[in-house]
């Protein structure tokens, strides 16, 4: 999947990020000089890392390439080396997001990856507190904490990214299977209904079923309609307009599969179809339309 | 019998939730025209909801409306308020160049209807189908 195109993935910039979790220039300062001390140390901290990922489920899904592992490894001390330089700006963000972008892209789960963050942050805060630092402790595992969240939120931000773009993705080729505008006869058109429509879908239930008409010069076009779920005023109208555009392309429109409960709902709501044709059923509807252009079936 | 409560805060939210609230009618209301009416009920007020609030929700709930067994449909937000609710209320009067047959056309459907509007704090309507 194509997952970059100067799309916003990350929704806040990095002030605002640093401003959400409030971490101060005191606190950037803070993980900068333990950063100094800790950065020397990042092979130990990877090498800890993965004593503890060895033994988990995720690891022999993800990393029984020898290669594979050494490039994550690689890479990974990379991540921390720029989160203990903690320069917090959008090239930061933008590192961060494409760790979430990798992570999701590869099928790790989002709670995998949490845990995973959890653990990582129990090691820095155990080196921190067995450190040399003359700074306040507390408050280093303070700023340390925020930062890893930061990151973390990014990440969930990249994750629920990926996520949204499968399910528009989704909804979209299941749109175009719900569209299924076909000639059924010379000069017939046929689309059965299904489901639930609302404006998105009518506009493309219009947009299909004009395309065709253009295309095949049909004069009749039956919707059914016995398939919808609901039918309440906005559904109502979307049906309306569609039978007034086909009109006016010469084309008339008619809906069947109207069933009782149907029918009822619509004198409720109150919705004027004097000018829209209408049958109970695809039978009748197909009959009319036969009757109407002159075509005569008969037996044997 | 569980309550279902509705969440409505986009087009998709509406969908969802029709087909949700088509479950949780299925094992309350056996009448099949009267399903499709209620149905047809809570997609109004949803559309409603996204119309006019952004966001609000929906309360399915078997009730007792003056000691009978109904089925009471409640929608609430914290939107803009109706302006002039005798005129939201009558056939064709809209504010969004909509049909303005929904709310009439819910009342009509429906048993009863309270409908409780404050401008700048929101609406909330409650309705009742005897079952």
């Amino acid at each position: 999947m194509n997952y970059k195109n100067n799309e916003t993935i990350c929704n806040y910039k990095s002030a605002q990020l640093l401003d959400l979790f409030q971490i101060s220039s005191k606190d950037i300062e803070l993980i900068q000089s333990a950063g100094k001390e800790l950065s020397e140390h990042l092979d130990e901290f990877i090498a800890d890392f993965y004593v503890w990922l060895k033994d988990t489920e995720e690891f022999s899904i993800f990393f029984s390439d020898q290669q594979l592992l050494q490039q994550v490894k690689n890479i990974q001390k990379i991540y921390w080396a720029e989160f203990l330089e903690a320069k917090i700006d959008e090239k930061y963000v933008l590192s961060r997001e494409t760790v979430g972008l990798t992570h999701a892209r590869i099928g790790l789960s989002l709670s995998a990856y949490f845990v995973a963050v959890d653990h990582s942050l129990f090691i820095w805060i155990k080196r921190i507190l067995g450190s040399k630092c003359e700074s306040d402790l507390d408050a280093v595992c303070r700023a340390f904490t925020k930062l890893v969240h930061l990151d973390t939120m990014i990440v969930v931000e990249a994750f629920s990214f990926m996520t949204n773009k499968t399910i528009s993705k989704q909804s979209q080729a299941l749109m175009e299977m719900s569209t299924p505008v076909t000639e059924i006869w010379e000069d017939i058109l046929m689309l059965p209904l299904v489901g639930i429509i609302d404006s998105k879908r009518s506009q493309d239930i219009m947009n299909s079923i004009l395309s065709k008409i253009s295309q095949t010069q049909a004069r009749i076009c039956i919707l059914d309609i016995s398939g919808v779920a609901v039918v309440d005023t906005a559904v109502a109208n979307h049906l309306i307009k569609i039978s007034k555009a086909t009109r006016l392309m010469g084309c008339e429109c008619n809906f069947s599969g109207i069933s009782p409960a149907i029918a009822q709902t619509i004198v409720e709501l109150g919705i004027d179809v004097g000018s829209i044709r209408t049958n109970s059923n695809l039978k009748d509807a197909l009959n009319h339309a036969f009757v109407s252009q002159g075509v005569r079936i008969s037996k044997g | 019998m569980q309550n279902f409560n509705c969440y409505i805060y986009d087009d998709v939210s509406v969908s969802t939730g029709i087909i949700e609230a088509r479950e949780w009618l299925g094992e309350s209301v056996v009448d099949h025209h009267v399903k499709s009416l209620l149905l047809t009920v809570f997609a109004e007020l949803a559309q409603n909801i996204i119309k006019y609030a952004n966001r609000g929700k929906i309360l399915l709930e078997m009730t007792k409306f003056e000691g009978e067994e109904c089925l009471m449909i409640c929608s609430k937000d914290h939107g803009p308020g109706i302006e002039d609710i005798e005129k939201a209320l009558s056939e064709n009067f809209s504010t969004s160049g909509t049909l303005g047959l929904g709310l009439p056309g819910v009342k009509r459907i429906m048993d009863e209807f309270q409908i409780d509007s404050k401008l700048g704090e929101g609406t909330t309507i409650r309705t009742f189908k005897y079952l």
